[in-house]
């Protein structure tokens, strides 16, 4: 099914472009803002990333990795985005409830709070590599081929990235308790 | 002992809740909208489809009649080398090419090495510290081990060799950290004495790059030699001018066979290790895909070589070429994604890797057959393979049957490389 509708819009259909975008921005759209932390550049980013999809279509030869393919043009569009449009950080105040039991729900949240902060600090670069692999499922090659990175750096990279992670929740964890955002 | 914090299902977890369910209204709305507004390329002007006529071929001084006789008489040395060895009381060292008996096998978890003894699952730790370890590869004899070290600054990465044991490790090259630095497709030469390696050539930089800006580290990439005792520095072998990478050396131990070319066309080439009679393959297709003949093998014969074509255009497939070009024939069943091909060391099979998360094993009476088992590696003796499944080494059957599991589930578990010696 969507083979042909792949080889239909390689023909020029954008009828069914238009079909296979309905199927996949959700998707798209839901990995470009993880990769960019932010909505309205993560909107940026999918729709330069369809953009180049419909302009480049009629030169993917195998229909089968319409969607690999469309993800690699996602991910150019995220770094482009990044690079070019840079936005101010809002600091935000850290709050971290009082540890009361693994079970405490209010635990989850910290933990939660802190691996997006640990995600944050991140390169884009480097989320999408974490996003391909961690949220995708993607094994290494495949990740390496959508990145367009040799296996070795993709590799080195990803426990770089996870070196950094753990050492930022480490801090975190040795930052002073805040209440309330007050200090 | 092998950490674990659960950092890689926190985040899978975490990556999970974060996010969205859906995209913002009206967007779909607006990509149609600029959609219906733009002009496609034609499919002539794409990367993609434009295939290059240029070719190269380079033929070197020297006969190379005279580099098959130096070669076997090489050879014939070292095979009596090995006889004298095994008179003595050093242990018998397998043969540099065809099927070998099973050894350790070679892993990485988590940014160091470690060997496993696969008969009972006892594991050693080879390196430990910030510098991340990756990327084992034992020599032909199984005597070393060379593995890719970065740096913890994160700026270089080096190219280490160790005994077996991990003991008296030697940085024998060092490249820059990135994009551009050296590949973990390294090659030993015949006699364990010398690896050859891809990396960028240092005096070109990726904004020189003539192929298109996809961010690969392919560009600029030179093969190079180096001595595996760090008596000298590495030497870059080939043509100067040609791209080339993932170097594979037959199995008479003269020819290597490579991925390269210039200006975005890649092709199949063939020199002699010490980077002489360059030549391109005739017989498979150039293509302007970087991704190309990033890994090649040879028959245990010498008489066949496998590889792969381009990734760019979505058609990566596998392709058995006869070592003088000819008779070039797809092997794939043109299923999806297929690349990075390996013969057995028996030269029975062929696997490569299935879309980036399965095996395929290829022979010539069954064809392609798929294992649902993820990209291992062969073993020695050609009937098994080491891969992860599940967090977890596991030893396989030819038919992805699980023979053996190496130890508990653990997180960031690479696949290993099987350690060759004497049958």
């Amino acid at each position: 099914m969507q083979r042909e509708l792949v080889e239909r819009a390689m023909a020029g259909d954008r009828d069914a472009f238009t079909e296979l975008q309905r199927g996949s921005i959700d998707k798209l759209y839901a990995i470009a803002r993880l990769i960019l932390r932010d909505g309205d550049r993560a909107q940026d980013a999918t729709q330069e990333a369809y953009i180049a999809a419909w302009r480049r279509l009629s030169g993917l030869r195998d229909p089968d990795r319409f969607e690999p393919w469309l993800r690699r043009l996602l991910v150019n569009a995220c770094y482009h985005e990044a690079r070019t449009q840079k936005r101010r950080v809002i600091a935000e105040g850290r709050v971290r409830p009082i540890d009361t039991g693994s079970s405490d729900p209010a635990i989850v949240t910290a933990d939660r709070d802190e691996l997006a902060r640990a995600f944050e600090a991140l390169a884009p670069e480097q989320r999408a590599l974490i996003v391909m692999h961690y949220h995708l499922g993607l094994p290494m090659q495949e990740t390496a081929l959508i990145l367009g990175l040799p296996l070795g750096t993709v590799k080195s990279r990803l426990n770089r990235t996870k070196q950094q992670m753990r050492a930022t929740l480490e801090a975190d964890a040795r930052l002073p308790l805040l209440e309330g955002g007050a200090p | 002992m092998m950490s674990d914090d659960g950092l890689d299902r926190r985040l899978t977890a975490w990556l999970d809740e974060e996010t969205a369910p859906y995209a913002p209204q009206g967007l779909s709305e607006t990509v149609t909208e600029r959609v219906e507004r733009t002009h496609r390329f034609p499919s002539w002007a794409t990367t993609e489809r434009w295939i290059s006529m240029e070719t190269r071929a380079q033929f070197g001084a020297v006969p190379r009649a005279v580099i098959v006789l130096a070669t076997l008489a090489l050879l014939a040395a070292l095979a009596a080398g090995a006889i004298a060895i095994g008179a003595s009381t050093t242990p018998k060292l397998p043969p540099p090419f065809g099927a070998a008996g099973n050894g350790l096998i070679a892993f990485e978890h988590e940014g160091d090495i470690w060997v496993v003894e696969p008969s009972d699952g006892s594991r050693q730790q080879i390196t430990s510290g910030p510098p991340l370890d990756s990327s084992p590869s034992w020599s032909r004899d199984g005597a070393r081990l060379a593995y890719l070290s970065e740096s913890e600054a994160g700026d270089e990465v080096s190219l280490i060799v160790t005994d077996a044991r991990g003991n008296d490790p030697v940085a024998i090259a060092t490249t820059a950290s990135g994009d551009l630095a050296i590949d973990p497709w390294i090659e030993w030469s015949a006699d364990s004495t010398e690896i050859m390696y891809n990396a960028v050539a240092p005096e070109i930089g990726s904004a020189d790059c003539p192929y298109p800006p996809d961010g690969m580290g392919r560009c600029g990439s030179r093969l190079y030699v180096v001595k595996v005792d760090g008596s000298a520095p590495p030497r870059q072998v080939g043509d100067p001018d040609l791209d080339a990478r993932g170097p594979a050396l037959s199995p008479d131990g003269v020819t290597v066979a490579f991925g390269g070319g210039e200006a975005g066309s890649k092709a199949l080439y063939l020199m002699d290790w010490d980077g002489t009679d360059v030549r391109e393959l005739e017989g498979i297709d150039p293509t302007t895909a970087y991704a190309a003949f990033a890994q090649q093998s040879w028959s245990a014969d010498g008489e066949r070589i496998v590889t792969h074509d381009d990734y760019e255009s979505g058609t990566q497939k596998i392709w058995l070429v006869e070592a003088d070009g000819s008779g070039a024939t797809q092997i794939s069943d043109g299923v999806g994604h297929q690349f990075w091909p390996g013969y057995s060391p028996d030269g029975s099979a062929i696997a490569w890797n299935d879309q980036g998360s399965s095996m395929v094993i290829w022979t010539p009476d069954d064809g392609p057959v798929r294992t649902g088992i993820r990209p291992g590696e062969w073993s020695p003796d050609g009937q098994r393979l080491v891969t992860v499944r599940l967090g977890t080494l596991v030893v396989t059957d030819r038919h992805g049957e699980v023979l053996a599991e190496l130890g508990p589930a653990v997180d960031g578990l690479e696949s290993g490389r099987w350690q060759r010696i004497a049958p």
